[in-house]
C-alpha cells in the first residue's frame, strides 16, 4: 500500500492555496487523499455506493474548514477524521431510518464470476470473500471499523485512535477481539 | 490458519502474551514488549501459530477489500468546491488584495486623507470643542473680573458700572470716553462701537 507522505514539502503549500481559496491545489489534495478517505468511509460504513458518497462529503467539509485546520497536525488524519465522523453520523442516522437497498445486490451480481473466466479459482475466490464480508458482517461497526482501518488502509494505532476518537488502548483491545473473532468464524475456511 | 495448541507448561504465559501478538504484528509495541513477545514466539509453537493467523487474517482482508472505482470523483468534488461561495476570510481576503493593487501607489495619501477627516471629526465635535474651550480661559477670566468690576461699581464710571450690572457677561475692553455718564467701549468681534447712556438702562 503506498502511504501517502505526509511531510512532503509541497503538501504544506497545497494547504497554504488551498487556505487562500485556491481550488486547484485542493484539488491536487483530492486526488492525494480519495482512495483513503473512500477506505475510512468504507470501513464505518460499509458500503461502497454510501463510501462513495460519504468521501465527497468529506472533502467538501474538509474545503469549507481548511482555514481551522492547523499546520502542526497531520492533514491525512485530520481528513480521515473528518471522514470518520460523517460517515458514523450517516450510520446513526440510518439505524434510525433503515432503507432497502439494491447496491448490495448489485455487487453481489458484479462479483460473480464471468461466463468467460468461469474457473473453479474465480469461483473460490469470490466465495472467499462472500465469506469475509459476511464475517465481517458479524463484527460490531467499531471492532470493524478498527480491523479494516488497520489491515486494509495501513492506519496506525494513533491514527485509528485519533479517527475514531477512543483512546490507544481501545484501538488495541478492539483489534484483540476483532482478529480472534474473525479467526475462529474463517477457521473452517482456512482449514479447507 | 494453525490450531491454536497450548505446549503444557506455556498456559499462564500464553494468556499473557496473547493480547500483545496483534501489536507485534503491527510493530506497535514497545521496544521491550516486542523484546518479550519474541522471546516467547521462540519457544511457542501455539502463539507462533496465532501470530501466523494475524498474517493471513490481514491478507485476507485487504484481498477482500472492494476497490472503489474512483474515476471522475475528485473532478466531481472539484465541480462542487468551484460551486460553493469561498469562506468569508477568503472573500476578504481578495477584496484587501483587489484594493490594495488598485490604491496600491495611493494609499499613502488616502491614509493621510482619512486621517485628516477624523481629526476634523473630532475637533469639531462637542466634547473636542470642550477640550479646545480650555484655551478661551482668557475670556472667561476677563467676564470673571467684569462681574467683579460690576460688583465694585464704587470703582468705574457710574455708566459702566450700571453696563456692567445689566450685561455682567459683557466684555468691557477699553472704555472710549472720559465722560462718567456715558460709556463708550468697542466691540471688535462683532466691530461695533456701545455707546451706553444711563436712561438706557431697563
Amino acid at each position: 500500500m503506498n502511504k501517502p507522505n505526509r511531510h512532503d514539502g509541497d503538501e504544506a503549500e497545497l494547504i497554504e492555496r488551498a487556505k487562500t481559496g485556491d481550488t486547484k491545489a485542493f484539488g491536487i489534495l483530492v486526488e492525494r487523499y480519495q482512495r483513503r478517505v473512500v477506505g475510512v468511509a468504507m470501513a464505518v460504513v460499509h458500503n461502497q455506493e454510501d463510501a462513495l458518497e460519504l468521501a465527497q462529503e468529506t472533502f467538501i467539509r474538509a474545503y469549507a474548514n481548511i482555514g481551522k485546520f492547523e499546520s502542526r497536525s497531520s492533514f491525512s488524519t485530520w481528513l480521515y477524521r473528518i471522514a470518520a465522523n460523517i460517515a458514523i453520523d450517516f450510520r446513526r442516522s440510518e439505524r434510525r431510518h433503515p432503507t432497502m437497498r439494491g447496491e448490495e445486490a448489485e455487487t453481489e451480481i458484479q462479483r460473480l464470476p464471468s461466463k468467460l473466466g468461469d474457473s473453479f479459482k474465480e469461483a473460490q475466490r469470490s466465495e472467499l470473500a462472500q465469506r469475509i464480508r459476511d464475517a465481517l458482517e458479524q463484527l460490531t461497526p467499531e471492532h470493524r471499523a478498527a480491523i479494516l482501518l488497520r489491515e486494509v488502509e495501513g492506519l496506525s494505532y494513533d491514527e485509528i485512535s485519533d479517527v475514531l476518537q477512543c483512546p490507544r488502548g481501545t484501538v488495541m483491545s478492539r483489534l484483540h477481539y476483532a482478529r480472534n473473532h474473525l479467526r475462529e468464524i474463517l477457521k473452517d475456511f482456512a482449514e479447507d | 490458519m494453525a490450531p491454536d495448541i497450548m505446549a503444557p507448561g506455556t498456559m499462564a504465559q500464553c494468556s499473557e502474551i496473547a493480547p500483545l501478538l496483534g501489536g507485534f504484528e503491527d510493530s506497535e509495541l514497545e521496544p521491550h514488549e516486542m523484546q518479550e513477545v519474541a522471546r516467547h514466539l521462540a519457544s511457542c509453537k501455539a502463539c507462533e501459530g496465532t501470530l501466523a493467523g494475524y498474517s493471513t487474517l490481514g491478507r485476507l482482508l485487504r484481498d477482500a477489500a472492494p476497490v472503489p472505482a474512483l474515476d471522475g470523483f475528485a473532478m466531481a468534488v472539484q465541480a462542487r468546491i468551484e460551486q460553493l461561495r469561498p469562506p468569508l476570510r477568503v472573500r476578504l481576503g481578495c477584496w484587501f488584495e483587489t484594493e490594495r493593487e488598485r490604491f496600491g501607489t495611493t494609499a499613502a495619501m488616502a491614509f493621510a486623507m482619512a486621517a485628516a477627516a477624523i481629526l476634523t471629526v473630532v475637533i469639531t465635535s462637542p466634547f473636542a470643542r470642550n477640550l479646545i474651550g480650555a484655551g478661551s480661559h482668557d475670556i472667561r477670566v476677563a467676564e470673571r473680573d467684569t462681574r467683579t468690576l460690576a460688583r465694585d461699581g464704587d470703582k468705574l464710571p457710574a455708566a459702566l458700572a450700571a453696563a456692567a450690572s445689566a450685561e455682567p457677561s459683557t466684555i468691557i475692553s477699553k472704555l472710549e470716553t472720559s465722560n462718567p455718564d456715558v460709556a463708550v467701549w468697542s466691540e471688535p468681534s462683532q466691530d461695533t462701537t456701545v455707546i451706553w447712556l444711563p436712561d438706557q438702562q431697563p
